[in-house]
């Protein structure tokens, strides 16, 4: 009797049933894109002045300023910890809202859940230009809208938000199984019903998890927002860089280095628990 | 049997009698005529007709592509028909908007193949789901929201399918069987006149799809619904139907009493 497994196998292929090849040739067109693609990568190099030279140069700069930051200066502790403080309030409640915002707008711009195809479109294109625009620009807008303060920079967390997690919800829910949805519709179901009762129950744990990441992203930007004086920690940095305060520098700095780690740990730990 | 008294059905007195539907008998549920459809160029649904009295299970057997599963959807427009027309307890459904579309449908249980429960959710939510056009907004979303005669509802109808143990359990922990038993009971819960099973065993092992199928059709007939169920397996045809339609390639072929018929001549169908 014969081993399949020892059995010599044929050197060949039977003739029509050639593997097929490992790589498809590119076309004319793509290969054009190719290179279109790569000059231009070689132009960004020289446009991005990278300069190897230049960083070593640099590098003494950057230990003197270090050397010049420690030992860190505590004395302003209690202000800093406050402008802390601030800072995650406007990153909590500006994702919150957001959050809540992007849901109805998220529905909106999910082809399968859309009341009609101008709202899908419309849905889209103004998340589309929520994430477009970055941050601090929204920051000016509102700080020029509601003043200088913490409310400008939470509104501007919140429109940040909404384009995040909008575009995230409404993949989520794009993605989520159609079977449910259809027994619901063939039961009777509204599309309130099947969105509330089907498709937001599948798309929860992506929810969540866009929500907390979005929560991190937030609590980082907010930081940075206070530069354009919406509120925060932010200022506090600048007026110390401004200053050469270098020691109350370090302080804020590993403040806030603090709070966006409690923030990415709290993040996860609730991410595992949850999901 | 305790159970069953814990769970008192706060329906038994409102339900439809199997005596009554027969006392009904004769009134069409479903009425197919010419019924056509096609997806792109392939032509699936080539003017079928089939009608199925009050109180009759009729099944619909032939070989997988032959249309049944879009017959099927075609009654309840999940799927839009191209031609022909679809009476459904007593309504031209093509006629019907968006809400008498949706208090039509109430009235109609579907049991699907895959079951289709809303896998996060506890098997206590999913039956409760039944309620949806009968009791919009968040009462029939999620059990905890429902009112109590609703989860009492809901409670005796896992009971029915014996499932009131796992009522808390969510529905993706639950087996291929199990999930197929709390989709009867969603259907239960609809109180339905009329239910469409699209091979509602397809998915289950031998041993489980005998005793699912056997639990739904006794729980059908006791509720003295109407019944129009596909299926690949001839002796569930022949046994559980009283009239059996074959098609194939998107025609009626046969249309006969399921008496005196054999699995040999049945085959023939699948030639």
């Amino acid at each position: 009797m014969i081993n399949p497994h020892s059995a010599p196998r044929s050197p060949t292929p039977a003739p029509g049933w050639a593997a097929p090849p490992r790589f498809q040739r590119p076309g004319v067109l793509s290969f054009l894109a190719y290179l279109v693609a790569l000059a231009f990568l070689v132009l960004a190099l020289e446009g991005s002045q990278i300069s190897v030279t230049g960083f070593f140069e640099g590098l003494p700069h950057m230990a003197d300023l270090l050397a010049r930051m420690v030992p860190p200066d505590v004395s302003r502790l209690a202000p800093i910890g406050r402008a802390l403080l601030e800072t995650f309030q406007m990153a909590l409640v500006g994702t919150v809202l957001g959050v809540l915002f992007s849901l109805p707008l998220a529905v909106w711009a999910t082809r399968r859940l859309t009341p009609h195809p101008v709202v899908y479109y419309a849905a889209r294109g103004l998340i589309s230009w929520f994430r477009t625009v970055p941050d601090l620009i929204w920051a000016l807008f509102f700080v020029v809208t509601v003043g200088l303060g913490p409310f400008a920079g939470t509104l501007a967390l919140m429109v940040d938000t909404m384009g995040f997690c909008g575009k995230f919800f409404a993949e989520a829910m794009e993605e989520t199984e159609s079977g449910p949805q259809e027994a619901l519709t063939a039961l009777g179901a509204g599309r309130s019903g099947i969105i509330c009762s089907a498709v937001m129950p599948a798309a929860l744990p992506s929810f969540i998890n866009t929500s907390l990441f979005s929560l991190e992203k937030a609590t980082r930007s907010s930081v940075v927002l206070g530069l354009v004086g919406a509120g925060g920690i932010g200022i506090e940095l600048k007026v110390a860089m401004d200053l050469f305060e270098y020691p109350t520098a370090a302080t804020i700095i590993l403040c806030i280095f603090a709070l966006v780690l409690a923030v990415e740990r709290l993040s996860s730990s609730l991410r595992q628990r949850i999901l | 049997m305790a159970i069953a008294a814990a769970y008192p059905s706060p329906r038994s007195d409102a339900l439809p009698a199997a005596a009554s539907t027969k006392a009904a008998a004769g009134a069409c549920h479903l009425a197919v005529t010419g019924l056509r459809k096609s997806f792109g160029k392939v032509e699936v649904l080539k003017g079928v007709d089939v009608a199925v009295a009050a109180g009759e299970a009729v099944a619909l057997i032939g070989a997988n592509g032959c249309g049944k599963s879009t017959l099927l959807r075609c009654c309840l427009r999940l799927v839009e028909p191209d031609g022909g027309s679809v009476s459904l307890l007593g309504q031209q459904i093509g006629a019907l908007n968006g809400a008498a579309l949706r208090r039509l449908r109430a009235q109609v249980g579907f049991v699907f193949q895959r079951h289709n429960l809303v896998p996060r959710l506890s098997a206590l939510s999913n039956v409760l789901h039944g309620l949806q056009a009968r009791r919009g907004g968040p009462q029939s979303w999620f059990h905890p929201l429902a009112r109590r005669v609703d989860r009492d509802e809901a409670m005796h109808c896992l009971e029915r399918v014996g499932l009131a143990d796992q009522a808390a359990k969510r529905a993706d922990t639950l087996s291929g069987g199990q999930s197929q038993r709390v989709a009867i009971a969603r259907a239960l819960m609809q109180r339905p006149r009329l239910v469409f099973a699209d091979e509602p065993v397809a998915s289950l092992d031998p041993a489980a799809g005998e005793e699912v199928m056997q639990l739904f059709i006794d729980l059908m007939r006791d509720e003295g619904v109407t019944l129009l169920f596909t299926s690949h397996h001839l002796r569930h045809a022949l046994d559980y139907g009283d009239r059996l339609v074959a098609l194939s390639a998107g025609r009626k072929v046969l249309d006969t009493p399921t008496a005196g018929q054999s699995l040999d001549a049945l085959k023939s169908v699948y030639a």
